[in-house]
């Protein structure tokens, strides 16, 4: 579990980052918090030959709060954790942060390098495709903004090109309810299935993780009874065909989705009439 | 003797704690090296081939390349071409690096040299090798079918091992039986994991001739056996030892082929060899275990008295025989200690079956084959419970052996069972749950949609084998553990034991017996362990063996020892040796304080002034002793869970978790409970979470931690633990194995308490949210499971 030979180069700015990626040719990849494209590495799963290193660039930290958010790809999912104005502007964000990983992991982990990452159990895709949030990113012929839900393509696919960054997260203003729900067989491992629910005028919409190759978007439904909510719960479960792997059946994940989905929508609506 | 009782029994903390929290330990990546050589091994993708073709050109054409071996370049090393087995078990002669065939995926086929690593792990990516696939043999029952691919050529079938026995009258006890319950257990597959993978560090020293392995293994002789017959050197001139390890759980008992290898690469290389295994190829190369499946047949009596036992055992035993130690080992034990768990039962036979398949082999882990046994027997009395009407727990009173019963004679094999508190363990852990109103409050939680399930199992947990396990099946295997105690010239202790330390304590709690004995403090007391030119012959570290085994002959020693000293201060006061005492680093004579030596002028005069000692009396304070058990002891214990099944997601919560424990005198209470803790820890996790998984090609799927899910604290209930402690008559201080007992009695309490939350029978032992889920949909089809009439 030792990486192939790579070149690491360390970037002092978007620019300089964009260079490097767009010199690579495809064999360069941008490193943040390192949390999963290393272990890929030591797996030779991932095998870029330049690492460029991000770290240093401080442009592409911080949140700013204007109704939404807009989060900096450097923005450590700690920092997100612990910043009240994140509380505020997007509940379901902030629900779903305590799921991603460990402490330790949050602290090194960023928000751009879980977007531009696409595990498709990864909490915050299936927030930001709940949300119908914007990914943008940059590459030295211009920047572009992307919706969340064309961004992610598949098992670790993106719409962002090979010299392309992702330099920022923007999620329009908090919903009337919102509710995240994961089950992981242990806390802190990648979901098995995970529900993040935004409920706006009387109508639910759930984005689903770890069901298919990128998060499944379902609704807006109107909800307005508990059989309804059992109803949309049942024909979201029913619009999948995820995988069946080591840790669970296709049937198993169906029940689970089935299961989370109408607690989350339930708690979101509960949320909104409190 | 009065002991004196300074420092045993009390929960003194462990005396390596600082070194190790501060990260001074010393494993067997910390060794400075000078001119290291780092070996990669390239591995089979196929878990069943022929090779067609081994074609390692371009990886010797790496310009960072030392050397690549292949089977061809190490087979005429191995002199003595090993096998793992014992008597009657067939012969699965192995190589290190595979010859013309591959038997599962991981298998090294070719061994890289390099000064790095890195560079060693980029070179074995360009050994080419060309195969020609085979049907891969991945289920046992499958395998002894006349019909399946056979792994060994020379084999007409992949029976390993066939075993049949019976005793008693188990004709006349059907015969008897108002009922049989009938039942088919089987168990996933999982494995050790230790913090610390394997590692090792062999160094030729072409002019003395001798091998130097430093290495992680649990028991250093028995490595020094394998190896020195291997390669056909005298034992020796070879000299093994363990430095500090990160756990071993009993995966780091076999030597494997990758040991092996680098043993020999050394001798061709005549300079230090190294490799460290990664977690990768720990979770598919590192031996696996339990994959039992145990189809019971148990007359019964409407009193809920199970009359007999019949059973018919299948173990897989995976792809190559383990050397010395073999791959019976889980399916032996499965069989023997079916009638040696703790219940009596007389009448009894059994059919085993060791089959050879595609996966790494099985061999010991944690308790073996015990958690299985003990799912299967708890399973059987709530099946008789059921069937009869009479409670689980008195079921389980009126088969657990009576008091009146010990010592009891097991039917297999005849172990000596010593007394215990079987039944005062069940009943105080039961009294501790509330279990009579537990009906009750089961019901009640029903009407609110709660499932909730009580789990029970009791019984003995069989540790410290003597030699007639292995030994006297022809292995090298010692059963027997050695302690040689030596107080300097300044009056502080040395201990060297032949077990070996994988952090479990051993420093402590043999500190504190030897302390108490030889009347030191603690801190000057260091106790060595596990290094063939440095320590007695002893047999390491297995079977919950270490305190029982090491601590008699430690104790044993530090009683000549004592004896001594009180003898060279007697010749010097001029006194009786009878009239004095040793205490607090002073020997005084009795009842007069003020006429004393300090132990360090007594260790002056042994050392310095032998001159004035009776010629009977031989210079320098040093004993060795050595220890064999009768035959066994067995600790008791009961464990009581209230456990609640989420209908939603499939998932187990812990709400109770009771242990009434039994390994009699508690050396150290910390230790002892760290182990129960430690070791139900895994008991869960292999219940819940950890499974070695295959495809039907035998290809592993659970080959990272993302997969292959251990506990963490996150994961594990707080664990309420009792004592009683009935002292073995059989070893020193009356001490019985702690250190398994709670990875065999956790899994089929939880198992017992989900079948009593669903309604269901529980047949697997592989309880994941998923399997759960399997289990609620049997519970809504109302299919109870396995036949139980």
């Amino acid at each position: 579990m030792k990486p192939p030979s790579f070149e690491y180069r360390r970037a002092a700015s978007v620019d300089e980052a964009l260079e490097l990626l767009a010199a690579g040719d495809g064999d360069a990849k941008a490193l943040a918090g390192g949390q999963s494209l290393v272990a890929l590495m030591n797996l030779r799963l991932a095998r870029p030959v330049t690492l460029v290193d991000i770290a240093p660039i401080a442009e592409l930290r911080g949140v700013s709060s204007n109704g939404g958010l807009r989060i900096g790809a450097l923005t450590t999912l700690a920092e997100l954790e612990q910043d009240p104005a994140v509380a505020q502007a997007s509940p379901l964000l902030a629900e779903a942060l305590p799921y991603i990983g460990h402490p330790a992991i949050r602290n090194r982990g960023t928000a751009g390098g879980s977007v531009a990452h696409a595990d498709p159990a990864a909490e915050l895709p299936v927030v930001l495709s709940a949300l119908d949030a914007t990914v943008t990113v940059r590459s030295r012929t211009g920047e572009r903004t992307i919706p969340a839900r064309e961004f992610f393509r598949g098992f670790l696919m993106t719409a962002a090109g090979h010299d392309e960054l992702v330099t920022a997260i923007t999620l329009p203003p908090a919903t009337d309810g919102a509710a995240f729900e994961e089950f992981a067989r242990r806390p802190g491992d990648f979901a098995l299935v995970s529900v993040a629910c935004a409920v706006s005028g009387g109508e639910a919409t759930v984005a689903l993780g770890g069901v298919s190759g990128a998060p499944v978007v379902v609704g807006p439904t109107a909800v307005d009874s508990g059989d309804a909510i059992d109803a949309f719960a049942a024909s979201a479960a029913e619009s999948i065909a995820p995988p069946s792997d080591v840790h669970g059946s296709r049937e198993y994940r169906q029940h689970l989705t089935r299961e989370l989905a109408a607690r989350a929508v339930r708690r979101a609506t509960a949320a909104r009439r409190s | 003797m009065t002991r004196p009782d300074k420092y045993v029994g009390k929960g003194i903390p462990m005396v390596t704690a600082g070194r190790f929290t501060r990260g001074m330990g010393r494993y067997v990546n910390d060794l400075p090296l000078v001119n290291v050589k780092h070996v990669a091994f390239a591995r089979s993708t196929e878990a069943h081939a022929r090779i067609t073709s081994l074609d390692v050109s371009a990886a010797a054409a790496h310009p960072a390349c030392i050397a690549v071996y292949t089977a061809d370049d190490l087979f005429p090393l191995l002199v003595n071409p090993y096998w793992g087995g014992w008597e009657g078990t067939a012969r699965a002669e192995g190589s290190p690096l595979a010859r013309n065939k591959v038997r599962w995926v991981g298998e090294p086929v070719a061994a890289i040299l390099a000064n790095s690593r890195y560079e060693a792990e980029d070179i074995a990516e360009l050994v080419d090798v060309s195969y020609e696939p085979l049907p891969a043999v991945t289920d046992p029952e499958k395998a002894l079918a006349p019909d399946s691919a056979v792994l060994y050529d020379e084999w007409d079938s992949n029976t390993y091992f066939h075993d049949e026995f019976e005793c008693g009258d188990l004709a006349g006890a059907f015969e008897r039986a108002d009922g049989v319950v009938k039942r088919r257990f089987t168990a996933a597959r999982h494995t050790g994991t230790p913090l610390e993978t394997r590692g090792i560090v062999a160094e030729y020293d072409s002019g003395l001739e001798s091998l130097t392995i430093q290495c992680n293994f649990q028991d250093v002789y028995l490595a020094r056996a394998i190896i020195a017959e291997v390669l056909d050197m005298p034992p020796s001139q070879v000299r093994v030892a363990s430095p500090d390890s990160g756990g071993g759980f009993g995966v780091k008992l076999p030597v494997y082929p990758e040991e092996l290898a680098v043993a020999c690469l050394s001798l061709k290389e005549r300079g230090p060899i190294k490799w460290i295994q990664d977690r990768q190829e720990d979770l598919i190369g590192t031996s696996q275990h339990r994959d039992l499946i145990i189809e019971a047949e148990a007359p019964y009596a409407t009193n809920g008295k199970m009359l007999g036992l019949k059973v018919r055992i299948v173990s897989d035993g995976g792809a190559y025989g383990v050397p010395a130690r073999g791959n019976t080992v889980e399916g032996m034990m499965a069989a023997e200690d079916l009638v040696a768990g703790g219940h009596d039962i007389k009448d009894y036979a059994y059919v085993l079956d060791v089959a050879m398949t595609n996966k790494p082999p099985t061999c010991v882990y944690r308790g073996v084959a015990q958690p299985v046994t003990v799912f299967a027997l708890d399973s059987l009395m709530d099946a008789i419970a059921e069937e009869t009407g009479v409670d689980r727990g008195e079921v389980r009173r009126r088969n657990l052996i009576k008091q009146d019963q010990f010592p009891y004679e097991t039917a297999t094999k005849g172990y000596v069972m010593e007394p215990g508190s079987y039944e005062e363990a069940l009943n105080k852990a039961l009294e501790l749950v509330g279990f009579d109103e537990w009906p009750e409050y089961q019901a009640k939680m029903r009407t609110k949609g709660r499932l909730f399930g009580l789990g029970i199992t009791c019984g003995a947990e069989a540790a410290a084998r003597g030699a007639t396990w292995y030994g006297k099946r022809g292995l090298p295997i010692s059963g027997q553990e050695g302690c040689q105690i030596k107080i300097d010239h300044t009056g502080r202790v040395y201990a060297a034991l032949g077990t070996t330390t994988q952090g479990q304590g051993l420093e402590t709690s043999l500190g504190q017996l030897i302390a108490d004995e030889l009347g030191v403090d603690i801190a000057d007391v260091r106790v060595t362990m596990g290094d063939t030119d440095r320590t007695p012959y002893g047999a390491g570290t297995w079977a919950s063996r270490c305190a029982t085994l090491g601590g008699s002959a430690a104790l044993r020693a530090s009683e000549d020892l004592r004896e001594k000293v009180l003898k060279v201060a007697a010749a010097r006061l001029e006194a009786n040796p009878d009239d004095l005492e040793l205490a607090d680093g002073h020997v005084s004579v009795k009842g007069a304080p003020s006429t004393a030596l300090t132990l360090r002028e007594v260790a002056r005069i042994a050392y310095f002034e032998a001159s004035d000692l009776p010629r009977d009396i031989e210079p320098t304070l040093e004993a060795v002793h050595h220890f064999d058990p009768p035959s066994a002891t067995f600790s008791n214990s009961t464990h009581v869970i209230i456990l609640e099944v989420d209908p939603g997601t499939g998932a187990i919560t812990f709400h109770r978790w009771v242990c009434v424990h039994d390994c009699g005198t508690v050396l150290n209470p910390l230790i002892v409970n760290g182990q129960l803790q430690g070791a139900m820890a895994q008991g869960l996790g292999g219940t819940i979470l950890e499974h070695s998984v295959y495809d039907e090609n035998g290809q592993p799927l659970a080959t990272t931690f993302m997969d292959y899910l251990v506990p963490t604290s996150l994961d594990v209930p707080e664990m309420e633990l009792h004592h009683f402690e009935t002292p073995s008559p059989f070893t020193g201080l009356g001490v019985k194995g702690v250190g398994e007992s709670g990875t065999v009695f956790a899994p089929g309490a939880i198992a017992t308490g989900v079948a009593d939350a669903l309604g269901v029978h529980v047949d697997r032992l592989e309880l994941s949210p998923s399997a759960v889920y399997d289990l609620l949909m049997r519970r809504e089809n109302g299919d109870a499971g396995s036949v139980s009439a």
